[in-house]
């Protein structure tokens, strides 16, 4: 399973456990833990003193109840994993997948059925719900609220992805058009394609190619404040701005803003390439 | 991303930093004082010695009005000096870096003082607008490399600066026929010198791995040899602690139990449903 | 040749190269300049933006110089020319270290955005331009959420800096990343290790690997710096 970094157990959760009548919850944490392999991180109030004494027998069968609830959790985090995989794939390449648009409504329909269940499951309560009582109920509910911000980490790890890749792009000066073009992988801006604005293939989702055009004023805005450092420039250190070069064959008068001795690099490319010109070490 | 590279300097990066580092020149033509962003050139007229930052030198050098002096660390004795101090001396540790500079004040000859320890109060500190902090230590008051003159015809010879490699591969490309000795034994001792040194930061990282420790010192070590070894050295940091994250958060927990059992007498669970901040 | 030359010439140790409190005011900002850019460099979290003006000064002269540059262009001088080489190729070194120190600065900040503004502390090493940006950003970010999904979830799920559980979903940087550092004086570090933790007796000069949050107050202090 793709670790996800910060999935949590919320406050709730903690409040159920605490009612139950055990202690410091470390049974919540090795269950929870198993249930999930890697992805919860450690918490040190997780992992106070042993339960004891009295306490035992009613942490043993909770434990026993939950370790059975959790067993069903995989049911629900399949999608959300899905939408993960797709990100951790999206950040080793070089372009944008298309966007998973029927993924993410599923992921986002799930949490909704369970914020349903959680409020059926809840309702013959009447705001008195005491978990001490209700254990079964409880363990329910508390599979249900993980399952809930899993869903919500696995969506937000999708979309954050994708936004680093469409800053990057901005970044990099990329158009808007050249990302609609993208999506196949079939070359851009030859004759074939007169009709590539068509919209349909786009590998961004509208909401995408709205944030794409608001980072890039944002950036904009950014980069006019220090307008004389380029921003988007070079982050490799400057090295040989100017070259020495020997004429090698007569090619006219050569204009560069600074004489003919000692030239811009950047002036004089073309030149070497075409053999003109022979750059000195 | 707004910066795709990894942290700390890359090698490029590097050897953009040790072109600040000063050199000696001897021009070869006039040129009058330069005013750049970083304070004005000096005027340079034949055949008077000049301290230039090395881009500058090599500018010249390129267009042969000046020649560089190569820092005495970078003659074949001091060369090999430095190689027996690495082979004989001391096989462990790296040579020691050059002792901090100390001279004579310009008005005040034969008072010889530590540099980078003594702050005289001037009128610069008014301009550069640091009079509320100057009482405090102004880390920019501290000089260091590429800021130090090590590289300079006067620094000392028989040390090797932080930038030494940087600097030397720079003026063998550049400034070969400035050598003081033919180019190819300059470069045939610098040679062996890298691969000593190679073998020593190997040695260090396995002393790393031996002790599970999380840091390491690597005196005499210099920028390129660690830019090259960098995401290595890091990479086994950071990986040592995170295959034992959960030991090491288990032994502090445990240390501060035992630290708590010490001052209450074990008593020490009461509050944990208190403090989660419900 | 005038007198300053003859002087000049006397003395093998010109005062003006080596000695602190004779530094020029604009190489001591060169100096700063090289110092912010290797530490941002250097850091898994934004440091502090200098508040002395440093980079606001930098930019002033940046510009200035270009004027002068354009000035210049014009004059076909062949002393002139070379001058121009050499401002030139100073001028690009400069642009270099101030673009990638705040290309390095944003891509912190960016990579923890919440981190930074959802805390004062945090918030004031932010310039005001780049809080401003950081602000935006985040504003974009999150209403690009919750076009995208997070605007069919149940309203008590709709924020995205939910510490329920005190965990928080706020990303923010490993501080316990390894560093390199110099020492700038004599120190005893303590270190923070797997197995053991230590005392570490340092000596002035030494090159030093350890976590950044056992290096941190050293450098704050200005007993270290990053390498």
């Amino acid at each position: 399973m793709p670790a996800i970094p910060g999935v949590s157990v919320c406050q709730n959760l903690y409040l159920i456990a605490c009612r139950m009548g055990v202690r410091s919850g470390n049974w919540l944490g090795v269950g929870i833990w198993q249930a999930y392999g890697s992805l919860l991180p450690h918490h040190h109030q997780l992992s106070g003193a042993l339960v004891a004494g009295e306490d035992k027998e009613v942490f043993l069968s909770i434990r026993k109840r939950q370790i059975s609830q959790l067993e069903k959790m995989p049911m629900y985090g399949d999608l959300g994993n899905k939408l993960v995989q797709h990100a951790k794939r999206t950040q080793n390449l070089s372009h944008l997948p298309p966007y998973q648009t029927e993924l993410v409504r599923a992921v986002a329909r799930e949490i909704r059925d369970l914020d349903k269940d959680v409020a059926s499951l809840l309702e013959p309560f009447q705001g008195s719900f005491d978990p001490s009582t209700e254990q079964a109920t409880a363990c329910t509910l508390l599979v249900n609220h993980l399952s809930m911000r899993r869903n919500k980490r696995c969506l937000l790890a999708y979309h954050r992805t994708r936004t680093d890749k469409l800053e990057e792009l901005v970044w990099n000066g990329a158009d808007i058009l050249d990302l609609a073009g993208q999506t196949t992988g079939a070359p851009k801006g030859g004759a074939t394609d007169g009709n590539e604005g068509s919209g349909t293939t786009s590998s961004l989702s509208p909401q995408e190619e709205d944030y794409f055009r608001q980072f890039g004023d944002l950036l904009a805005l950014y980069k006019g404040q220090w307008t004389d450092i380029d921003l988007t420039g070079s982050l490799e250190p400057p090295r040989d701005l100017f070259i020495d070069v020997r004429v090698l064959k007569d090619a006219g008068e050569i204009q560069t803003e600074y004489g003919q001795f000692y030239v811009r690099q950047g002036d004089v490319e073309r030149l070497i390439a075409q053999g003109y010109l022979q750059k000195l070490g | 991303m707004a910066l795709p590279l990894p942290t700390g300097l890359t090698q490029n990066e590097v050897s953009f930093l040790a072109e600040m580092e000063m050199v000696t020149v001897v021009p070869r033509q006039r040129l009058d004082s330069i005013d750049l962003l970083g304070g004005k050139t000096p005027q340079l007229r034949p055949p008077h010695r000049a301290q230039l930052p090395l881009w500058l030198a090599l500018l010249l050098k390129k267009q042969r009005r000046a020649n560089i002096v190569p820092p005495a660390w970078m003659h074949p004795a001091s060369l090999a000096e430095i190689i027996h101090r690495e082979t004989k001396e001391d096989p462990e540790a790296f040579s020691p870096p050059p002792p901090p500079p100390s001279r004579a004040l310009y008005a005040q000859p034969g008072t010889a003082r530590r540099l980078n320890h003594q702050h005289q109060p001037s009128f610069l500190d008014d301009l550069t607008q640091t009079t509320l902090d100057s009482q405090q230590q102004d880390p920019n008051s501290i000089l260091s490399p590429p800021f130090l003159p090590s590289n300079v015809a006067e620094s000392p010879a028989g040390y090797l600066p932080y930038h030494w490699l940087e600097i030397a591969e720079a003026l063998l490309t550049h400034a070969g026929d400035d050598m003081p000795a033919p180019a190819g034994e300059v470069r045939s001792l610098l040679r062996d010198l890298v691969e000593v040194r190679a073998a020593k930061m190997r040695s260090s990282t396995s002393a790393l791995e031996g002790f599970g420790d999380a840091w390491l010192t690597l005196r005499g070590v210099g920028a390129m040899e660690l830019a090259e070894n960098r995401a290595f050295l890091a990479g086994l940091v950071d990986g040592v602690r995170k295959i034992g994250a959960s030991a090491e958060a288990t032994r502090r927990e445990e240390e501060e139990e035992a630290r708590r059992g010490g001052e209450y007498g074990g008593d020490g669970d009461e509050d944990s449903d208190e403090d989660m901040g419900l | 040749m005038d007198i300053d030359d003859i002087l000049a010439s006397l003395d093998p140790h010109p005062p003006s190269s080596s000695s602190p409190s004779l530094i020029p005011p604009e190489t001591r900002d060169l100096q700063a300049l090289t110092r912010h850019w290797v530490a941002e460099r250097s850091t898994p979290e934004l440091l502090s933006w200098p508040s002395d003006g440093l980079f606001e000064r930098i930019n002033d002269k940046i510009k200035r110089q270009i004027e002068k540059v354009e000035e210049m262009t014009g004059d076909m001088d062949p002393k002139t020319n070379f001058a121009l080489i050499v401002i030139q190729t100073e001028l690009e070194r400069w642009k270099f270290l101030v673009r990638s120190y705040l290309r390095c600065r944003v891509g912190k900040i960016d990579k923890h955005l919440l981190h930074y503004i959802s805390n004062d502390a945090l918030r004031t090493r932010m310039s005001p331009i780049e809080e401003a940006y950081a602000r935006r950003h985040q504003l974009l970010l999150h209403n690009h959420y919750l076009n995208s999904f997070l605007g069919t979830f149940p309203p008590a799920m709709q924020n995205l800096n939910d510490t329920a559980g005190n965990i928080s979903m706020i990303d923010s940087p490993d501080l316990d990343s390894a560093v390199f550092i110099r020492l700038l004086k004599n120190a005893e570090i303590e270190c923070h290790g797997v197995d053991v933790d230590g005392v570490l007796t340092g000596k002035e000069g030494d090159i030093v690997i350890l976590r950044w949050s056992d290096a941190k107050g050293l450098v704050e202090r200005g007993d270290a710096e990053l390498v």
